[in-house]
């Protein structure tokens, strides 16, 4: 459902989109009915192509109604028919998203962007989704223009030099995992004969965010099953003369959660235990 | 000698444990979940499959994908 509003965006960087499960033709066509799905979804009933592709579901008895399932994911191939990339969770209930991949892959912009200026930089932080299930994976992203002249330090700098730390609040609603920093560059302080690593210019960092489940998000969710979730960008800006006290932007993403979708094919069409 | 090694070695075994699963979790890895496998690797070729779309249509890698590949997603199922 979620690969249907971003297909367009996979189409416009040529990739075409497809989903494959176990289920019967008939299923997935009331199914594509229900949900306006217009891309291919693959029925594979007998489980050969996840089989083929060696993700079968093995925890699974055979003989029960869920046997044949694979482990969910997502694989990115290239023409040639090379995997170029692949999104696999060790917890079926977590999903990267399609926007995640998108972002991740292709370098996407974010939806619902909040902008922030200070004297040293622009600041515009979005998300890739801006509603999800629980246990989506969405990507946060965090897109930095820096005024002419300004620099600001790479992790990883020694000294007395402040890095730029995104910081995200802990929860049990959600987790944060660890923020991508691009390379930095390389300065050389002739008047201290030193070597730092500074970023300049425009510089995207990308953290994922997984979405917990009902049960944690619960007493978090505000009117209309929005969650909040917040976070701090600290930096300290330099130029060719000086540097500037630190600083630290609050940053805050508002995500709609959708309800998980319990909704089953027709009776006569659904799987039954063999 | 032999307790530096010892050492070294149980550092060693601690760090590759730690790194084995060093990801955050929400939520133990339920027992439906373990001994994932996630298919070809990063640079492998995918096996060539057939299979029915909702049409009932046959579709193979080369009819589904674009100019630049295609996006291939495993669901568990469209049903329950």
């Amino acid at each position: 459902m979620e690969l249907q509003q971003q297909a367009e965006g996979f189409r416009n960087e040529g990739m075409a989109v497809a989903s494959l499960s176990y289920d019967s033709a008939a299923i997935l066509k009331d199914f594509a009915e229900r949900k306006k799905i217009a891309y291919p979804m693959l029925s594979d009933p007998e489980s050969k192509v996840i089989k083929a592709f060696g993700i079968l579901n093995t925890n699974i008895e055979p003989g029960t109604m869920a046997y044949g399932v694979p482990f969910p994911g997502m694989y990115i191939i290239n023409a040639h028919g090379v995997v170029k990339a692949k999104y696999f969770e060790d917890d079926h209930r977590e999903r990267y998203t399609a926007a995640d991949v998108l972002t991740r892959e292709f370098g996407g912009d974010g939806a619902a962007k909040t902008t922030v200026e200070t004297p040293h930089l622009k600041l515009t932080y979005s998300a890739s989704d801006a509603g999800m299930m629980p246990g989506a994976r969405t990507a946060l992203i965090l897109d930095l223009e820096l005024t002419k002249g300004m620099h600001v330090y790479a992790p990883g700098v020694q000294g007395d030099y402040i890095a730029i730390d995104w910081k995200m609040a802990e929860s049990k609603g959600w987790l944060a995992h660890p923020a991508v920093y691009p390379p930095s560059k390389t300065m050389h302080l002739k008047a201290i004969h030193e070597t730092v690593p500074v970023y300049e210019g425009r510089v995207r960092l990308l953290r994922d965010l997984t979405i917990g489940q009902q049960a944690a998000l619960g007493p978090l969710l505000g009117p209309d099953r929005s969650l909040t979730v917040e976070g701090t960008f600290r930096y300290q800006a330099c130029d060719a003369k000086e540097c500037y006290p630190p600083k630290t932007i609050p940053l805050q993403w508002t995500f709609h959660i959708d309800p998980l979708d319990s909704q089953r094919a027709p009776a006569a069409l659904q799987h039954k235990a063999q | 000698m032999r307790s530096l090694w010892l050492f070294g070695t149980a550092l060693a075994l601690a760090s590759w444990a730690w790194c084995a699963d060093d990801r955050p979790r929400l939520a133990p890895v339920p027992k439906a979940d373990q001994n994932l496998t996630t298919g070809p690797a990063v640079g492998a070729r995918i096996p060539p499959f057939e299979a029915v779309d909702q049409d009932g249509k046959p579709r193979t890698f080369d009819t589904l994908r674009g100019p630049n590949g295609l996006v291939l997603l495993f669901v568990r199922s469209a049903d329950w």
